[in-house]
């Protein structure tokens, strides 16, 4: 009785052990932060996997005040020459941006170029 | 006894289910080689199809489109330049696929003529990979041992079971291990693309070598006209020797573009018809000095830009291009990107060169068309299916009709635009000219 316990015990550690290190990882959605002259941008993409994707964008000036303007994103892939037509953010609030529908239809390293009137800023993404 | 037979019994079943291949890579070995050649007076597409099994057949599609003359093709494999397998393709008054069938002996590199034209490529072989040996060979070690150690703990030798016992944790434990780390083995070096490839290496691709830079040096590329022929010369920018190592990228050896001096655009793929010698027939050509530029890729890595001029004793009547498409077209400042948008207004294009459309730019045009600064190449691409590797080919008429193009122009000024697809295996061209304008006080990049 002690025995099976013992070796149902170390059979579920097992299968626990092989869950933990065999579980499949993406690379987690988090924000991309860039700062151009003037101003600090941080882009976080709700998927980091290759498709439809939707960027969040919070924007503000150094002093962290909230910028306004303006915004697009001009999404390229360097390794295939494929640039995508630039797409204008969406405002939900002073400083906060939404970009929908952007197709990011392979998986590989992707450029985002955000820019707000003369400053702009490149953010490297990479997709699953 | 009963007791024993049913142990003994229990514990073959599970060998035999931990023996089972059950961990294989599902590798693809090759895809199909689409490649465009203007052959003489057609401009054809030969499909290479993925070799399944070696010796055996390869079957070869020849794809006519709108305007190729019917007749015979002579289809010839070679290795190491002697002639193996031939066969003729008959090519019919309609646009479409014409199959041949050709054999192979062996893998390795092979090169298949059709007519005076020369196509080389590998016929890769199925090797499995040292990972897959040690996890294959891992748990049948591991079944073997098992049974061992089964048969002595049956005939009363508990204690020498226990040697087979640890060799059956070993050999589990390599299988495993080589299981799991496979996918995290860089690739070798592939021959063909990488490498130059031969008999030795296509036969044992997973023998390492101490090369870590594929990149090759630049190209010359010399242009002149034989017989209305633009006959292209290239040869390597630090040796002199011909380049014979250029790559299938984006369907083609060579993407030539040749722009007439009225403006007239030539999208042609010329044949190999020698270690360093690519040729395109010109037809109906115009009088003048034509711009020429080539795309080409080298083995080990990299695209490269080859322009030149050339000059051409031809008519003096200029042929205008018949493509007809609205346009949208939305241009910035020089610098951002603008985007133009051809309407074709059905979804019936087809894929050209495996890409949705093509968009040559040339500009900004103060002279003729060989000394404008910028000359471009933009693609609109057909969405990836995944899980497919081989792209759709000319037979799958479901694309379009709008066909968006991206390209900042690096310039402010007047652009030749030509934007090209495919239709009923026809290839429209509808040139159209832009005009960028300069920066207002924007930081370029």
């Amino acid at each position: 009785m002690k025995r099976s316990a013992v070796a149902v015990v170390a059979g579920v550690l097992a299968v626990l052990a092989a869950v933990v290190v065999l579980w499949p990882r993406g690379v987690e959605a988090r924000p991309h932060l860039a700062e151009s002259g003037g101003l600090r941008f941080e882009l976080t993409p709700t998927s980091t996997r290759s498709g439809s994707n939707e960027f969040d964008l919070r924007i503000t000036d150094r002093s962290g005040n909230a910028a306004d303007g303006d915004v697009t994103v001009e999404p390229a892939m360097p390794q295939m020459g494929h640039a995508l037509a630039p797409i204008t953010a969406a405002p939900q609030a002073p400083g906060r941006y939404r970009v929908m529908g952007v197709d990011l239809f392979m998986a590989g390293q992707w450029e985002i170029t955000v820019s707000l009137r003369s400053e702009r800023v490149v953010i490297p993404l990479l997709l699953t | 006894m009963k007791r024993r037979v049913v142990t003994l019994l229990l514990v073959l079943g599970a060998v035999l289910g931990i023996g089972a291949p059950a961990l294989a890579d599902g590798a693809q070995s090759g895809a199909d080689i689409h490649v465009a050649q203007s052959l003489g007076d057609r401009d054809l597409t030969v499909i290479i199809r993925r070799v399944a099994e070696v010796p055996g057949p390869v079957h070869v599609d020849v794809v006519t489109h709108a305007g190729t003359a019917p007749g015979e093709l002579t289809l010839t494999l070679r290795a190491a330049g002697a002639p193996s397998s031939t066969t003729k393709v008959v090519l019919g008054a309609t646009p479409g696929f014409h199959a041949g069938q050709l054999h192979v002996d062996r893998p390795g590199p092979w090169e298949l003529a059709v007519d005076e034209a020369t196509i080389p490529f590998v016929v890769p072989a199925l090797v499995p990979s040292p990972w897959e040996n040690a996890t294959y060979g891992g748990f049948i070690a591991a079944g073997l041992l098992l049974l061992a150690a089964l048969v002595l703990a049956v005939f009363g030798k508990p204690v020498l079971a226990l040697v087979p016992t640890a060799g059956v944790v070993a050999a589990v434990a390599v299988g495993v291990t080589a299981a799991l780390l496979s996918p995290s083995i860089p690739p070798v070096a592939a021959p063909g693309t990488q490498l130059d490839p031969t008999f030795d290496n296509v036969t044992n691709p997973y023998e390492r070598t101490s090369i870590t830079d594929f990149s090759r040096p630049p190209v010359n590329m010399v242009p002149r006209m034989e017989d209305g022929d633009l006959v292209l010369s290239l040869t390597d920018g630090s040796s002199g020797r011909p380049v014979d190592d250029l790559l299938v990228h984006d369907s083609a050896f060579v993407h030539l573009v040749v722009v007439s001096p009225s403006g007239h655009l030539r999208h042609l793929h010329p044949v190999r018809t020698a270690p360093g010698e690519y040729r395109a027939r010109l037809r109906d050509p115009e009088r003048g000095v034509h711009a020429v530029a080539a795309e080409i890729a080298r083995r080990g890595g990299g695209v490269q830009l080859l322009r030149s001029g050339v000059d051409v004793a031809g008519s003096a009547v200029a042929v205008p291009h018949d493509g007809k498409a609205e346009t949208a077209v939305e241009i910035r400042e020089a610098g951002r990107p603008s985007t133009i948008t051809a309407k074709f207004g059905e979804r019936d294009l087809q894929p050209w060169l495996g890409m949705l459309g093509h968009m040559i730019v040339v500009g900004p045009m103060t002279g003729s068309a060989a000394e404008a600064p910028i000359w471009a190449h933009v693609h609109s691409m057909i969405p990836p299916v995944p899980g497919m590797p081989d792209k759709p080919d000319e037979s799958v008429a479901a694309y379009g009709p709008d066909v968006p193009f991206t390209y900042s122009f690096p310039l402010p000024g007047r652009y030749l635009v030509w934007i090209q697809v495919e239709r009923d295996y026809s290839v429209v061209t509808v040139p159209q000219v832009v005009d960028v304008p300069a920066a207002k006080g924007v930081a370029s990049k």
